[in-house]
């Protein structure tokens, strides 16, 4: 059962070079991009560790999004390589699983790419509202 | 198959005597019909209990790691998969090369106890076995049953592509070169539940996974008796930020424990299959392993841990890798 007025709880690590940029021209330039979702500013999106992702979800999260650079764009020249491997992957055995891997997305979002921020939030809050809750990955201990 | 338990008790005897080790690792028999435990033989007394048969299922290399042997000689008995282990811990000099005489054995596979139960009556108890060249002859006093070897051995062997340490890696070599079975498999034959799954639905998927999962004790066996499992510290024992706690009511922290286990082997896993082997629920763990292989090797090229020279997949990427995530928005 999806209950009435469902605001999903989104978790977005993002890269502090392109996509908390991106956030922020967002919020400078006034446009309204959902509340619910949580931005994490981490120094690259390699920095994300796939427990990092675990954590969220068992403590309450009903989507994740690692947003960095656009591929060519890495502050760190390779870091995002890395994201997109490692997050292939962990999207592959968490489909294998059966643990609903659209919950989970990633994406490239550079500096002055608010729009694209706004849209990629919006877009990924009405797909988790179409899901419901998390109740698949999450601890039911942890109070939400 | 020749029996190479008299080879082998020469060898450490030799070693022992000459004080080239101080301890030589090896197996001996369990009290378990068909089982073999992990033996550390130290004394010229200790060496006739050492044997090697086709029930050593466990690496030692991880005993190295232990203080026991820190700074000591030690002598190791090695199958192609347990070479494959150290090699790994070598690279990452874990362990001294220097502080090592290794043992390899020609392995022609271990066989799987379950399988073994399923083709006779009898208790393990009151059968004897008898390898001949081609076929496994079981003998009780029920029964006579001579059965194939691909019948019994294990799913992990069969798809084995390194059964035997090389000559040049290894100080000594016993045995010689062959396959038991004649029967070439592929992996995806051997981990035909893998194809399975993957068929299923998603609603079945995490039906199948929930069944198995919540099984899991978190004893952490899997872990332990993993070859290529060897953080000096690992996430699951940190207490800042402890991951996990000890109630095993919860399916998340099931499925949190065997994702980050599997995905921190992905790409060093050498397909032993000890994980799913001393798991005391039987929990397929080997599929998640297998299944992140076989994805590695699609997109990335076909990479044997421990064996390959080249870096691990994890450990670089290129810019022309397949992008999964921005195929939508063009």
């Amino acid at each position: 059962m999806i209950e009435q007025n469902f605001e999903p709880k989104i978790v977005a690590f993002c890269c502090n070079w392109c996509s908390y940029a991106g956030a922020d021209l967002a919020g400078t330039g006034r446009l309204k991009y959902p509340e619910n979702v949580r931005i994490i500013r981490v120094p690259c999106s390699s920095r994300v560790e796939v427990q990092m992702i675990m954590r969220a979800f068992q403590n309450g999260a009903d989507g994740v999004m690692v947003a960095g650079c656009h591929p060519g764009d890495c502050h760190y020249d390779t870091g995002n390589y890395h994201t997109r491997r490692r997050m292939m992957l962990l999207q592959s055995l968490t489909s294998f699983l059966g643990m609903e891997p659209d919950r989970f997305i990633v994406k490239w979002i550079s500096g002055n790419e608010a729009a694209k921020f706004k849209s990629t939030v919006e877009e990924f809050n009405e797909t988790l509202k179409k899901l419901g809750p998390a109740d698949k990955v999450r601890d039911q201990r942890c109070g939400i | 198959m020749r029996n190479i338990t008299n080879e082998l008790r020469e060898i450490a005897e030799d070693l022992l005597e000459s004080k080239k080790v101080d301890v030589v690792l090896g197996y001996a028999k369990g009290e378990q019909p068909y089982q073999s435990v992990p033996f550390a033989a130290k004394k010229k007394e200790d060496v006739e209990n050492l044997i090697f048969d086709i029930f050593s299922y466990s690496s030692l290399s991880k005993y190295l790691l232990d203080d026991m042997y820190r700074g000591k000689k030690v002598a190791l008995v090695l199958k192609g998969c347990d070479y494959r282990g150290l090699k790994i811990m070598l690279d990452e000099s874990r362990v001294d090369r220097d502080d090592l005489y290794l043992i390899g054995v020609e392995c022609r596979g271990v066989l799987e106890k379950s399988k073994l139960k399923k083709k006779i009556d009898a208790t393990l108890f009151e059968t004897t076995l008898d390898l001949k060249e081609d076929k496994l002859a079981i003998s009780s006093s029920k029964e006579n049953v001579e059965v194939p070897y691909e019948d019994v051995l294990s799913p992990y062997c069969l798809a084995c592509e390194f059964s035997t340490p090389h000559k040049e890696e290894v100080d000594i070599i016993l045995g010689e070169p062959g396959k038991m079975t004649n029967k070439e498999l592929t992996t995806d034959e051997c981990f035909a539940e893998i194809g399975q799954i993957e068929k299923m639905d998603e609603e079945q998927r995490f039906e199948y996974w929930k069944k198995q999962l919540n099984r899991c004790k978190r004893c952490y066996s899997c872990r332990n008796a993993c070859p290529v499992c060897t953080c000096r510290v690992c996430l699951f024992d940190r207490e800042n930020p402890s991951y996990l706690d000890s109630d095993t009511s919860q399916l998340a922290q099931h499925q949190f424990y065997h994702v980050i286990r599997a995905f921190h082997i992905s790409d060093r896993c050498v397909g032993c299959g000890q994980c799913s082997r001393v798991c005391p629920e039987n929990i397929p763990l080997h599929l998640l392993n297998q299944k992140l292989i076989k994805e590695l090797n699609k997109f990335y090229g076909s990479y044997l841990p421990g064996v390959d020279e080249q870096p691990a997949p994890l450990s670089f990427a290129k810019a022309d890798d397949p992008d999964p995530f921005e195929k939508e928005e063009k």
